[in-house]
């Protein structure tokens, strides 16, 4: 019996046990969302539930009541839900939707009960869009994660399935504790937005956590970096990343009409900031400018004339002498090849100076001396290797010797790195040499092209001046600005100097003021005991003149007479003189005594009136 | 006289410096929705980064134009100028972290010693 009473006791308190887990498991499971410790609460009275039979009837009466209040009470809710489970395990395992599906579907929506449709519809989005279940095995939602984790497993998804279980990330999702509602739609957005870009899902939505932590760490910082610099290359990254960065920034609260006002007025300083900067650089760059062209300009005619003069040089000197030289050469050779032609060469040549000291006072060697034109020069050139070759040469040779020296300068010249430029008498006589040989074309070129850059230099010279004035205007805006900080500064500090005068007096005043009221009713109290031995002087002179009448009468006016004063008048009903006199004398001493006292007390109470008046 | 051959490399800068300013200035004068939003973005990290009470906006902004000017001036090629206003103010505001971490251990020793 008694045992019997024990079993019953024990199993009333499992019942009651039961049905208080029960309730909780109610409770917890009516909820929208869950915090790990209600999920592990949950997870053990379900483990319970394998144990005990009455247990799981009441967890399975609790579902069906949860069932019918919430969310499956829809049948269309249903089917959505089931409709949609169908397509994340379509898109996870691209197989067809048969009845395996459905079944485990139905498993989902056992599993899924408490994640709302909106979730759902998220964790597909993402799944079918990432190409891969990366993303829907990155979440790391306890029930969620281990019960998809093993259905891919059961459809053999098990590399995938280590891999990130092995890995064990935060997810996007789990450390972000605002986006709850709006995350859905955002992510729709940006889903819709980047669909046939996948390779910048990863990406994004690591750019997307990272960005939505309260707190970021340095190696995160790092990452955010690097995302950046990727999408410094990428103009569809750097859209997607604008995007996530508007919409963190509208969810955080940074861009209401408030904060935009401020921004603006942000920008007006910071634009005036950057217009300052702006301008000094174009002043800069222009008078880079001015001074380059200035220098160029210079540089440019020299070196114009001086590559002008060394072609027209070449040109005239190269091809004659060269023709010279092989033509006396293969006479040379002819004639010492051959011995009979050696006697008819030693009478050409004997006639051949005969000729050649006649030919020295001929027109051509004088047109060519006096340097008249190229194509005289060219005739006597001709006309030298025509006639006698061996004479004219030696000739030529000794009269354009002037010529060779001025050519051997100015190669000199332009082949010394640093000097860029001929002398001042060189260049003029080259220059004169290869003007009078060449006709006046590329003169005029150079004289076009020298004017050319004379009036760019002008106009550079005229940028310098601008330049100068404008920094001038800009050393005259500055002393002024100067100026006036200075005198706002001594005006700030003449205004400190009055507002603690004034601050001062204040306090002077105050203090005054409390004086005197101190001192008024001091006089007050004064005024109030003058007034008391007015009225005794009063009593007392009235006592003095009965006295004198003889009538000795006392006339008690207040029952709080001092005892002095009666033992006094007692004295002066026995009648007394001498006590009377005494006591006329001090009656007179209190009257003065008293109007002395009222005098100063309306005194000092005028002198702090005319102080506070002050 | 001497040529003045340094002329157009110094040239490019001082066109990459204006091109910079320029599109600064016109991030700058567009609206606050329609613009890159750089101050919302800076204003953001400062708060991730819990120095919102320290620096403001703007001052994280001049100085971040100031260093790009700089990198500018050192030979760097700026692609976008907001992404890249973007990144030097996250790379400043981590250094003004370091720094207030920096100085937390440094308060934080010498109270121990």
């Amino acid at each position: 019996m008694n045992d019997s009473n024990k079993i019953a006791q024990r199993d009333l308190a499992l019942l009651l046990k039961f049905k208080d887990l029960s309730r909780q498991y109610f409770h917890l499971s009516i909820k929208s969302s869950l915090s790990t410790d209600e999920l592990d609460v949950i997870d053990s009275i379900l483990e319970r539930c394998e144990d005990s039979k009455v247990l799981s009837d009441l967890i399975a009466s609790c579902d069906r009541e949860l069932y019918e209040r919430t969310l499956f009470s829809d049948s269309s809710v249903v089917d959505n839900l089931r409709e949609q489970t169908c397509q994340i395990l379509e898109s996870l395992n691209s197989i067809s939707i048969n009845e395996v599906t459905f079944q485990l579907s139905d498993v989902l929506l056992a599993k899924l009960n408490r994640i709302p449709s909106s979730e759902i519809k998220f964790i597909y989005n993402l799944g079918f869009y990432s190409s891969g279940v990366e993303i829907l095995f990155d979440l790391k939602d306890s029930d969620n994660f281990d019960f998809l984790t093993q259905e891919a497993n059961n459809i053999k998804f098990n590399e995938i399935n280590d891999r990130f279980i092995s890995e064990n990330k935060k997810t996007i999702f789990d450390n972000v504790g605002y986006f709850d509602v709006q995350r859905n739609q955002f992510i729709n957005r940006i889903v819709d937005f980047y669909s046939p870009n996948d390779q910048y899902t990863h990406l994004i939505c690591e750019y997307f956590y990272i960005s939505s932590c309260t707190v970021v760490s340095e190696a995160q910082a790092d990452r955010m970096e690097e995302i950046l610099e990727q999408s410094q290359f990428d103009p569809i990254l750097r859209t997607f990343i604008a995007e996530i960065d508007q919409w963190i920034l509208e969810d955080a609260n940074l861009m209401s009409s408030e904060m935009c006002e401020e921004y603006e007025s942000q920008k007006l300083e910071l634009k005036a900031f950057v217009q300052v900067r702006q301008t000094a650089l174009e002043d800069a760059i222009a008078y880079q400018l001015s001074s380059a062209l200035v220098l160029s300009s210079e540089d440019r005619n020299r070196l114009t004339r001086l590559e002008q003069t060394r072609f027209n040089i070449n040109q005239f000197w190269k091809n004659p002498l060269q023709q010279i030289g092989s033509s006396l050469w293969t006479n040379i050779t002819d004639v010492l090849s051959n011995p009979r032609l050696l006697g008819t060469v030693c009478l050409t040549t004997m006639a051949g100076a005969l000729v050649s000291l006649l030919f020295l006072n001929s027109k051509y060697f004088n047109a060519f001396l006096n340097k008249d034109s190229p194509s005289e020069q060219r005739s006597a050139i001709s006309f030298l290797s025509s006639s006698d070759v061996l004479s004219a040469d030696q000739q030529n040779h000794s009269n354009s010797a002037k010529v060779f020296s001025l050519q051997r300068e100015g190669s000199r010249q332009n082949s010394h790195p640093s000097s860029t430029v001929l002398t001042a008498s060189n260049p003029s006589q080259v220059y004169e040499l290869v003007s009078a040989l060449e006709s006046g074309q590329s003169f005029s070129e150079n004289r076009q092209l020298s004017s050319e850059w004379s009036q760019k230099s002008a106009e550079a010279r005229q940028l310098m001046a601008e330049s100068y004035q404008k920094f001038a205007e800009t050393q005259q805006l500055l002393a002024s600005t100067r100026q006036i900080k200075a005198e706002d500064q001594q005006q700030q500090t003449r205004a400190e100097f009055w507002l603690t005068k004034a601050q001062e007096w204040r306090d002077l005043s105050t203090r005054w003021a409390n004086q005197a009221v101190i001192e008024k009713s001091q006089a007050e109290a004064y005024l109030q005991d003058s007034q008391h031995y007015l009225s005794r002087a009063r009593q007392y002179s009235l006592a003095t003149d009965a006295a004198r009448s003889g009538e000795i009468k006392v006339v008690s006016t207040s029952k709080k007479e001092p005892p002095s004063l009666n033992s006094k008048l007692d004295r002066l009903e026995g009648g007394s003189l001498w006590t009377l006199s005494h006591d006329v004398l001090f009656a007179g001493h209190l009257a003065v005594v008293a109007m002395s006292a009222i005098g100063l007390g309306v005194s000092v109470g005028v002198r702090k009136s005319q102080q506070t008046a002050r | 006289m001497s040529i003045n051959r340094d002329f157009e490399p110094k040239d490019r800068i001082s066109q990459n410096l204006l091109d910079f300013s320029k599109e600064i200035s016109d991030l700058l004068s567009k609206d606050i929705t329609e613009d890159e939003q750089i101050l919302p973005f800076i204003l953001y990290r400062l708060n991730q980064f819990g120095l919102q009470h320290q620096y403001s906006s703007k001052e994280v902004f001049q100085e971040a134009y100031c260093q790009l000017v700089l990198d500018i001036k050192a030979g760097e090629k700026i692609l976008n100028a907001a992404i890249s206003m973007k990144r030097k103010s996250l790379k400043i505001i981590r250094r003004h972290s370091q720094n207030r971490t920096d100085q937390k251990s440094g308060v934080k020793y010498s109270l121990s010693d």
